[in-house]
C-alpha cells in the first residue's frame, strides 16, 4: 500500500493467504542425512526442451532425465524437516522463529524466501 | 498514552510505540511502514522544514499529488483524542480513499525541532482499520530528544548513538541486519547476526569475525563484554609501508567488537574505520549505546524511553 496508485507490483495473492498455504514435498524426490545432520535432496530435473530437440536431431537416443542434487545447510533441513504437507508456512515460520529465537518477521522472510527457491527447482508445491 | 504491549520504533531521529504485533515493512532514510498482520497499518514521512511552516500549503500539495493518482483527498477534523496527543505539534488532519484502500492521517510540524511529518493510518473502507491503534501510537511520537543523540530501534536491535553520525547504508536482511553511519572521517558500522548457534556450530568467534563479518585482516583477542563472550579486534601491525600509510591518514585504520549474547541466540558486532587512529572512547560509546531489546544493558548504556 502506500498513496493511492502508487503501487508497483501487483498483488496476486496476499501476505496472509500466502502464509496460510501448505507447502507438499514432490513426491519424486528423494533425500538422505549426511552425519552432520544436513540433509541432500534429489530431485529429477527435466532436460531443456530445445537440449531435447539437439539431441533428436543428431540421432540420439531421448535424454532421460538426470538427478539435480541440493544440499541444505542447519536452516534449510529444519525448514526441509517440518515440511510434512500438513503444516501450513504459518506454522512453519513460527515454529521456525521459537526453534532460533528468531523474530517473527526475520523468520518469515527467511522460510518464506527458502519455500520459494525450493519452489522455483520443483521441490515442493503449495496448496 | 502508548499502545498495550507496544514495541518501540526509533529511526533517524523519529521515534513512536506501536502495538507489538506490528512490524517495520518498508524502511527509508526518512521513510517508514509499518505492516500489521492484516497489512501495511500505517506509514510515516519527515523532513526538517526549511523557512516557514504551512500546513494549507501542505495540504494543497498533498491533494495536488493524490488527485493525479486518482484518489481524493479531503480535509479531516481528527478525533479528540489524536488532537491530544498531537497537542504539542502543529497538526492538519486529512483524509483520502481510492478503490479499496482509505486512510486518515496527519501533517505535523514541531515547533522546536522544525521537523514537518506525514503520518497517515490504513483503513479499509466501513472498517476501523490502523485507525483505531492511531492515538496511542501518536502519543508515543517524539521527532527529537534533548539529549544530543539519535535512537535508533528497528526489529530486535537498540542504538543510541551521538547526533553527528548520519545514517549512510543499511540492509536488513532474513539473519544479518547492517547499519552504517558517518560523521566526518569516522564511520560505525552495527551489526547483528542470528542464530548465533547455527553460525557458530563449526567456528569460534575469532573465524567468525573473519570470515562471515568480512573483517579479515584484523587481528582477534578474546575478551567479555558485560559478561559474554566477545572478541576485539585491531589492525594487525605489519609492515612499515602500511604502518606509514595510516599515520599519514592514507589507509583507514579499523577496530571491531564482536560479541556473543547466548541467551538470545544473537551475535552483535561494532566496527569504527576512521583516520589517524581510533579514540578508544568511541568505542566504549558506540557500545554503551547499542544492543538487543529487551536486553539487561549494562549500568549508564541506553535504555528505551
Amino acid at each position: 500500500m502506500g498513496w493511492p496508485g502508487k503501487t508497483g507490483r501487483r498483488v496476486l495473492i496476499s501476505r496472509d493467504d500466502a502464509l496460510g498455504c501448505t507447502p507438499v514435498k514432490n513426491r519424486h524426490v528423494r533425500e538422505s542425512h549426511l552425519e552432520s545432520g544436513e540433509v541432500v535432496v534429489y530431485y529429477p530435473v527435466a532436460v531443456h526442451p530445445w537440449m531435447a530437440r539437439v539431441v533428436q536431431f543428431l540421432g540420439k537416443e531421448a535424454a532421460s532425465p538426470r538427478d539435480g542434487k541440493l544440499q541444505l545447510d542447519a536452516l534449510g533441513t529444519a525448514v526441509w524437516d517440518m515440511i510434512d504437507g500438513r503444516r501450513s508456512l504459518r506454522r512453519i515460520v513460527t515454529a521456525f522463529a521459537a526453534a532460533h529465537q528468531l523474530e517473527a518477521r526475520e523468520a518469515e522472510i527467511a522460510v518464506v524466501q527458502f519455500v520459494r527457491e525450493l519452489g522455483r527447482r520443483g521441490l515442493v508445491g503449495l496448496h | 498514552m502508548k499502545p498495550a504491549n507496544g514495541k518501540e520504533i526509533a529511526w533517524n531521529g523519529i521515534r513512536f510505540v506501536v502495538p507489538a504485533a506490528w512490524e517495520p515493512g518498508r524502511i527509508g532514510p526518512r521513510h517508514l511502514v509499518i505492516q500489521s498482520e492484516a497489512g501495511p497499518a500505517m506509514e510515516i514521512k519527515w523532513g526538517p522544514v526549511k523557512g516557514r511552516f504551512s500546513r494549507r500549503t501542505h495540504l494543497r500539495r498533498l491533494s495536488k499529488l493524490t488527485r493525479a493518482r486518482g484518489a481524493a483527498l479531503r480535509e479531516w477534523v481528527p478525533p479528540k483524542d489524536w488532537q491530544q496527543a498531537l497537542s504539542r505539534f502543529e497538526s492538519a488532519g486529512f483524509a483520502w480513499e481510492a478503490g479499496g484502500e482509505a486512510a486518515v492521517g496527519t501533517i505535523l510540524h514541531c515547533p522546536t525541532c522544525r521537523t514537518a511529518s506525514l503520518i497517515q493510518f490504513f483503513q479499509p473502507p466501513g472498517r476501523t482499520g490502523a485507525a483505531g491503534q492511531a492515538a496511542a501510537v501518536l502519543a508515543s511520537l517524539q521527532d527529537h530528544r534533548d539529549d544530543g543523540r539519535v535512537a535508533w530501534a528497528v526489529y530486535d536491535i537498540l542504538a543510541l548513538l551521538p547526533i553527528g553520525f548520519a545514517l549512510v547504508r543499511y540492509r536488513f536482511e532474513a539473519g544479518r541486519f547492517f547499519l552504517e553511519f558517518r560523521a566526518r572521517r569516522r564511520t560505525i558500522g552495527l551489526l547483528r547476526w542470528a542464530p548465533a548457534a547455527v553460525l557458530l556450530r563449526d567456528r569460534d568467534l575469532s573465524r567468525f569475525a573473519e570470515t562471515m563479518a568480512g573483517l579479515d585482516g584484523l587481528e582477534f583477542q578474546a575478551s567479555a563484554v558485560g559478561g559474554e563472550p566477545a572478541v576485539e579486534g585491531r589492525e594487525r601491525a605489519e609492515g612499515c609501508a602500511r604502518r606509514l600509510a595510516s599515520s599519514l591518514g592514507l589507509r583507514p585504520i579499523r577496530t571491531a567488537r564482536i560479541w556473543h549474547v547466548p541467551s538470545r541466540n544473537r551475535i552483535l558486532g561494532i566496527v569504527v574505520e576512521g583516520r589517524f587512529g581510533i579514540d578508544p572512547a568511541v568505542m566504549e560509546t558506540v557500545r554503551g549505546g547499542y544492543g538487543l531489546a529487551g536486553e539487561n544493558r549494562p549500568p549508564g548504556a541506553h535504555q528505551p524511553r
